[in-house]
């Protein structure tokens, strides 16, 4: 069950907001008090259960305003099996005339939650398969509690909600540990991953029984973590006694010091604590989507950290939601450009969401983060320069491929126009912040201009720059740009579905008719698909296709597909990465003197 | 929806005068009230005396002491708890002990719009077409 949207009503700063949640991993970005938290705060009273909604979270401007509750709506996706695990379900509490209203199987159902209060008499579920069937279900069934209760607990997602200060690990005594204190629910989660189902088993009188069991935890516990701790192999982990019957937690790591948790630094804290919560929610929930609700996650992170971090967030996304919010820029930009949402608040219109996908997101994420161009830390060691903001979606997108992982921690500069290559080594290259670097051209005449420009030439002939054009991995010299790396009927097809994307936005003045792919067509196919694309528009409109979201469109398509079709659409695309990594590599040991 | 209920406790109070509750009072009244379908909701407490004469005077004397508790009764109605797990119960207890339900707001989303046609369609073919 995934999370497709949210809706809000008067929650804190917002009025209305409809959250869309397109990937696994997203992203909140924007200014302080611009309403990131609000917005991942709404989401957590999605968890009916376990949080209740108060008067004092109403936003100030409601009609509702003081004695109201805000409202919350949840709509999530159901595959087949979780959609076929509901229908058994309901069977055994829907009367028969509304059962057979809905259909045994779906492959396409929606469940919206509606929350407006405290209870369960205070939300409402419905279901709908477009055009196949609809209902209410909440309406209908006879004994609400019992069906909840098995709803709650074997269908609907864990929504668990973390803010910074929660996952800490404290010393704690074992009452304390048997208690509900949220100050020591990762302690707890630490000794249940370590195979600890009952605290009081540690009160137990007979002491050689109490220090064995502690370090069979132990070694259950050194042997998970020497799997999903990187960063340092020789890290050791002890469960101690400490002064007034508290335990506490030792780590010894490669300086073969011990220190106790609470003396490493908050960096490291935070991130040992979410590995445990993460390995907790894996151990409990088994197969069950979770969404996992994080609020500016390790602020206090070392950039490798925060890598590691998200390398974290990648996996947990493969079985799990995650939304989190963050200021830090290697939380955001090492991300998908995709997962980012750009959140803004205005004095009349309160927190709003930045929805006009056709702007160029990295502009924004540079302005929301506070980041100017010329904060040169943001430029890595070494550089790939490309013309424009397709190739550095598309390099992003190419570089999460595992055999390329080692190029994705190299910073992808955008030149922002081919003219402006020459510009962009200039500023990057032996004159000015001497880094090293890659550039990426196509092979056509504005980028045969560009090589003989002086300012290209001075800096590309040097030993730690290279350069890598579009026609290296073809054996012609046809004039090509990136789109001709793709095989022609995928970059069509994504074509198509970008045009129909935006039938939505009024940008065409007649109905929009599929491109179709007959014969090969002569490279560059973007200027086939531009003069298509034109027949559409409106006589004086100068829109052209925005190719980034075409691509974007084109590798969501490759990530539908099984790893041998992947092979064989990106063969072109993964020759050009090839050339990029064998550069790369050459020109690394320039960047590391 | 629960119906308000109330329940009374009686306790013999002993000649003495003495006012003990009784272990056996004690453990009705817990169990009653952790029966997960009755929600404590308010309670009073009344005494049942009766004057004696003694050396032509009269006295009063305290025969029983009514405990009466007012619940919300769960059973037999859906929000019944019987069988469920404890966060359920917490939840429903909380949702009981803080009031009435709020009216569903009256918001109509994409998704409500299009379940609401299919339920008028549904209704329309279930409603037998009126012999003219």
């Amino acid at each position: 069950m995934k999370l497709k949207s949210v809706e809000i009503y008067d929650f804190k700063s917002i009025s209305y907001e409809k959250l869309e949640i397109q990937s696994s991993q997203l992203c909140l970005v924007g200014k302080n008090e611009s309403g990131k938290s609000s917005i991942i705060s709404a989401i957590s009273y999605l968890n009916i259960l376990e949080t209740e909604l108060e008067t004092s979270l109403l936003n100030k401007g409601s009609d509702r305003y003081p004695n109201g509750l805000p409202i919350i709506i949840g709509t999530f996706s159901l595959s087949q099996n979780v959609y076929a695990k509901l229908y058994k379900l309901i069977s055994e509490f829907l009367p028969n005339e509304n059962l057979s209203s809905l259909s045994k199987q779906s492959e396409n159902c929606l469940l919206q939650l509606k929350r407006w209060g405290n209870g369960i008499s205070n939300i409402s579920i419905s279901v709908l398969s477009s055009g196949k069937f609809g209902l209410k279900l909440s309406d209908k069934i006879s004994e609400l509690a019992k069906f909840y209760d098995l709803f709650f607990q074997d269908i609907y997602p864990e929504i668990e909600y973390f803010e910074n200060e929660d996952l800490l690990i404290e010393p704690s005594t074992i009452e304390e540990l048997s208690g509900s204190d949220k100050k020591f629910e990762t302690f707890r989660k630490l000794l249940v991953i370590g195979g600890c189902n009952d605290f009081n088993d540690l009160n137990n009188s007979d002491i050689n029984f109490v220090t064995t069991y502690l370090s069979d935890i132990e070694i259950k516990l050194n042997q998970i973590f020497k799997k999903h701790y990187k960063q340092d192999q020789s890290i050791n982990i002890k469960i101690v006694p400490a002064l007034g019957d508290k335990l506490n937690l030792i780590i010894r790591d490669s300086s073969n010091k011990s220190f106790s948790i609470n003396e490493r630094s908050p960096g490291f804290q935070y991130y040992f604590s979410f590995l445990v919560n993460k390995l907790y929610t894996k151990k409990v929930s088994g197969n069950k989507n979770n969404i996992i609700l994080l609020d500016e996650p390790g602020h206090s992170l070392h950039p490798k950290g925060a890598k590691d971090l998200l390398k974290s967030f990648d996996e947990i996304s493969e079985s799990s939601q995650i939304l989190y919010t963050t200021h830090n820029p290697f939380l955001a930009v090492r991300n998908c450009v995709d997962s980012l949402i750009f959140v803004n608040k205005t004095a009349k219109d309160g927190t709003k969401i930045n929805k006009k996908p056709f702007l160029n997101k990295y502009q924004i994420l540079r302005r929301e983060l506070g980041i100017m161009l010329n904060d040169s830390f943001l430029i890595g060691d070494i550089n790939l320069v490309v013309e424009g903001n397709t190739e550095k979606l598309a390099f992003h997108r190419l570089f999460q491929f595992e055999k390329y992982r080692d190029l994705e921690w190299m910073n992808i500069y955008n030149a922002d126009g081919v003219n402006n290559i020459p510009q962009a080594i200039n500023y990057l290259g032996k004159n000015n912040l001497k880094l090293s670097g890659i550039a990426i051209l196509d092979s056509d005449s504005e980028a045969d201009d560009v090589k003989k420009v002086k300012a290209y030439k001075n800096n590309i002939k040097e030993n730690n720059w290279e350069e890598v054009e579009i026609n290296n991995v073809f054996s012609d010299r046809k004039t090509r740009t990136f789109e001709d790396l793709f095989p022609q009927d995928l970059y069509v097809q994504a074509y198509n579905n970008y045009c129909n994307s935006l039938k939505a936005l009024a940008v065409f003045e007649k109905e929009f008719i599929d491109f179709e792919l007959t014969k090969e067509i002569e490279t560059p196919i973007i200027n086939t698909l531009s003069n298509h694309f034109k027949t559409f528009l409106p006589e004086n409109s100068k829109s052209s296709i925005t190719k980034q979201d075409v691509i974007r469109h084109l590798l969501d398509l490759v990530d539908a597909m099984s790893e041998k079709e992947q092979m064989s659409n990106l063969s072109n695309a993964f020759k050009l990465c090839d050339k990029i990594k064998t550069n790369f590599l050459k020109i690394e040991k320039y960047a590391n003197n | 929806m629960p119906i308000t209920k109330h329940k009374i406790f009686k306790i013999k109070v002993s000649d003495d005068g003495k006012f003990t509750i009784s272990k056996t009072v004690e453990n009705t009244i817990n169990t009653f009230l952790s029966e997960a379908n009755n929600v404590y909701v308010n309670h009073s407490v009344t005494t049942l005396t009766e004057d004696v004469e003694e050396y032509d005077n009269l006295k009063t004397v305290c025969k029983y002491v009514l405990i009466s508790i007012i619940y919300k009764d769960l059973d037999s109605t859906t929000l019944s708890l019987k069988g469920t797990s404890n966060k359920i119960k917490k939840t429903v207890q909380r949702e009981i002990e803080s009031g009435n339900p709020i009216n569903e707001p009256d918001i109509l989303t994409e998704l409500d719009k299009e379940i609401k046609e299919f339920e008028s369609k549904t209704e329309k073919e279930n409603t037998p077409a009126s012999n003219v």
